[in-house]
């Protein structure tokens, strides 16, 4: 056990502190659909030109094959240096990418992952569908074999980014009265193919970019199956534990300093009452415990970064980070509106107008997306705690 | 950087967790009281272990490791409600050798004698020759010496001929007199600092497995347990409180090898990190004693079954070292290093 860099990690830590206090963008990203992939596709090139695309993506598929606690040092540097998180790349660089290296062919490899880190294609996931959201088994979309084609018929849902992505991993029923698991297979689908619509979903935010895509005689080549057809279920799980160990990394060493933020609020605050709203001794110390809080969530995610570095990979722990992210988030943009008073509800429908009250909202994507609350129990009753199933 | 413990460290783990399984199984609190012979017996074998000089110099009659050992130890003797007389009697012990009180020193790493620790319950004053005011005093038994902090000072009292009539209390396996300092002898006198860190650390440390170990308790528990036909781990309205448990420890895992690392190695930041870990594993210990008992069911409130225990300690650890509204107060205005 040791809190100490290596003296290849403080130069580590150097390079990338330089590098970014030179590259981060002045400008916030914009809140249009267009313009916010734009944005994201224009990060992502620098980061390949100055060479830090794909801090955990192994070497041999142009990644930086960074250790753990060299991707923790990536991930507080750009918190520092408030650079852009993975946004529209998020399943592209977490999910779909990391799939292809576990799963694809040579050729899929060599099609897919170089177009990623260089910023040119953005992914996005169609998995979940009105009727299969946490119980992603009952999946009814079909995919019916045709020549040298799979044709896909049917409705995904929650396909955040697809008005902007070129790709898109889909999990289709391609055996047809197959049940759960079983007859499912994963595809690559170019999303320019005919018979795709994309519908976008408002949400309470008001910006958003999550949407319904429907497949109306969609041909993809099979050529674009990973793994085997009826085999998709699997590949879809070969990187759920790589997701859960990394996307929530920055948000774990996030917290302390958006704890941070809200002291500073508090101090600034001043109540209806006319005094500080950090006085009230109740908001101070929920910031305290709250503080306390985030600096649990950075030594869960050092001990996460330490599984990764001495087993290859993260154990089912990542849903108890997850868990408690989203609930101390919760904590946090509760206790904000309240230091805030009723400033808080000045809010034109984007998160620039006001970015606390979007982070209020933003809270219950934090709980529900990726694996629910509920989900991330049963993940660490079934896999943790060894319970009986529940089902 | 590495928050798992080295292969010696895990010897160390496993070597405790072998001695408590024969000597302190939580077993042994099924409708237990507390015995003075037993707990001296219990004493001198974790003495003889070198638990209480762990972290001592070797030429001091220690070990020679460090407060990650004292951590490491204390978590597994939470787990099962182990002694909290240890806690008190590694600080004396340490005090003791800072102040070439040899004897007392002796006294205390061979188990003859333990050390008590006073908490105040109305303004102390320290003076020359010793500390007035009403504290409660925690492990009276066999205790040579009494730590006390007053302000910024750590003293050492002398209790060997002290009169330490104790109270009925809450945590009856936690022997408390209640009592004015006046009258016991100063040994010595430090800065408060090092004592009420190593203090806090091994209260955490205490307090994370308290935390664990409710969380094993009912995790078992719901394996074999049924109703309705099935085992009640299957239902979420029992598993999905159990996982919590699980992520609450884990947090307080974590956040406490973080704080001990800080204090061993004398980062600046290592008040900051022990009041957040003791402040977190107060709270994951006393949530998780409150769900061991409630999804035990009525059995959870029996004296037979020892979950009461969990939460009768989680409640006395309470305000050892600061309680939860101090370390509040001080945690919330410092700064968070940078790096």
């Amino acid at each position: 056990m040791d809190l100490d860099y290596t003296p290849e990690d403080i130069e580590f830590r150097r390079a990338a502190r330089v590098w970014l206090a030179e590259n981060v963008p002045g400008e916030h990203r914009p809140a249009g659909v267009q313009a916010g992939a734009a944005f994201d596709k224009a990060w992502q090139k620098r980061l390949f030109d100055g060479g830090w695309a794909g801090v955990n993506w192994p070497k041999q598929y142009g990644g930086l094959g960074l250790s753990g606690v060299r991707t923790l040092i990536w991930w507080e540097e750009c918190e520092r240096a408030k650079a852009p998180g993975y946004e529209r790349f998020t399943i592209a660089l977490t999910h779909a990418g990391p799939t292809l290296i576990t799963r694809g062919t040579d050729e899929q490899k060599s099609l897919y992952l170089e177009r990623i880190l260089k910023g040119e294609t953005i992914w996005c996931q169609g998995f979940s569908e009105p009727g299969a959201g946490s119980d992603l088994a009952a999946i009814k979309t079909r995919g019916q074999i045709d020549g040298d084609y799979l044709v896909v018929n049917g409705q995904k849902t929650w396909t955040s980014g697809a008005a902007t992505a070129e790709f898109q991993e889909l999990l289709v029923r391609t055996e047809p009265g197959s049940e759960r698991h079983k007859g499912l297979t994963w595809i690559i689908c170019d999303m320019s193919t005919p018979g795709i619509t994309v519908q976008p979903i408002g949400t309470m935010m008001g910006e958003s970019d999550i949407n319904a895509t429907f497949y109306d005689n969609v041909r993809i080549p099979l050529k674009n199956v990973v793994g085997k057809i009826g085999g998709g279920w699997g590949v879809a799980m070969s990187t759920l534990a790589f997701e859960r160990g990394n996307t929530f990394l920055r948000d774990q060493i996030s917290m302390a300093g958006k704890v941070e933020r809200a002291i500073e609020l508090a101090r600034r605050t001043i109540t209806p009452e006319g005094k500080p709203a950090i006085a009230d001794l109740e908001v101070a110390r929920k910031l305290a415990e709250l503080k306390a809080d985030a600096l649990g969530l950075r030594a869960m995610a050092i001990t996460n970064v330490s599984n990764i570095d001495r087993t290859g990979q993260p154990g089912p722990e990542g849903s108890m980070v997850k868990l408690l992210v989203s609930q101390v988030n919760k904590q946090l943009v509760e206790l904000v509106a309240d230091i805030s008073g009723q400033p808080f509800l000045d809010y034109d429908g984007t998160k620039a107008s006001n970015e606390w009250t979007f982070d209020y909202m933003w809270a219950w994507v934090l709980s529900i997306a990726g694996g629910a609350t509920e989900i991330q129990k049963e993940i660490i009753a079934d896999r943790v705690l060894h319970l009986p199933r529940s089902r | 950087m590495d928050l798992i413990p080295s292969d010696d460290q895990q010897q160390i783990v496993d070597l405790a967790s072998a001695f408590i399984l024969n000597e302190l199984p939580l077993s042994r609190l099924y409708d237990a009281h507390y015995d003075e012979g037993l707990a001296r017996a219990q004493r001198q074998s974790m003495a003889e272990l070198g638990w209480i000089g762990i972290a001592l110099p070797e030429e001091g009659g220690g070990v020679g490791m460090s407060v990650l050992e004292e951590a490491l130890i204390l978590r597994e003797l939470g787990r099962v409600i182990g002694p909290t007389a240890i806690i008190p009697t590694i600080l004396g012990a340490k005090l003791a050798d800072q102040f070439g009180l040899h004897d007392l020193r002796g006294q205390l790493l061979s188990g003859e004698a333990a050390a008590a620790l006073a908490i105040a319950e109305e303004p102390l004053s320290a003076h020359a020759d010793g500390v007035t005011g009403v504290a409660r005093i925690y492990d009276v038994q066999d205790a040579a010496c009494v730590i006390v902090i007053v302000g910024e000072e750590a003293l050492l009292l002398d209790a060997s001929e002290a009169d330490m009539p104790t109270v009925p209390w809450l945590d009856t396996f936690t022997p408390v007199a209640h009592r004015d300092l006046a009258g016991l002898r100063l040994l010595g006198r430090a800065p408060a600092a090092t004592t009420v860190n190593n203090g806090m650390l091994l209260t955490a440390a205490m307090l994370t497995g308290l935390a664990e170990g409710a969380v094993a308790m009912i995790r078992d528990y719901a394996g074999i347990r049924e109703t309705f036909g099935r085992k009640i781990g299957a239902y979420q309205a029992v598993r999905h409180p159990i996982a919590e448990g699980a992520a609450r420890s884990d947090h307080a895992k974590s956040l406490l090898y973080v704080a001990a690392l800080c204090l061993h190695d004398g980062r600046d930041d290592a008040p900051l990190q022990l009041s957040a870990a003791k402040v977190i594993a107060h709270r994951a210990a006393s949530r998780n004693a409150d769900i061991n008992i409630q999804l035990h069911g009525g059995i959870g409130i029996t004296s037979d079954l020892p979950a009461h225990h969990f939460m009768k300690r989680a409640l006395m650890l309470g305000p050892w070292f600061g309680g939860r509204k101090v370390l509040l107060d001080t945690l919330l205005h410092e700064p968070l290093l940078t790096i």
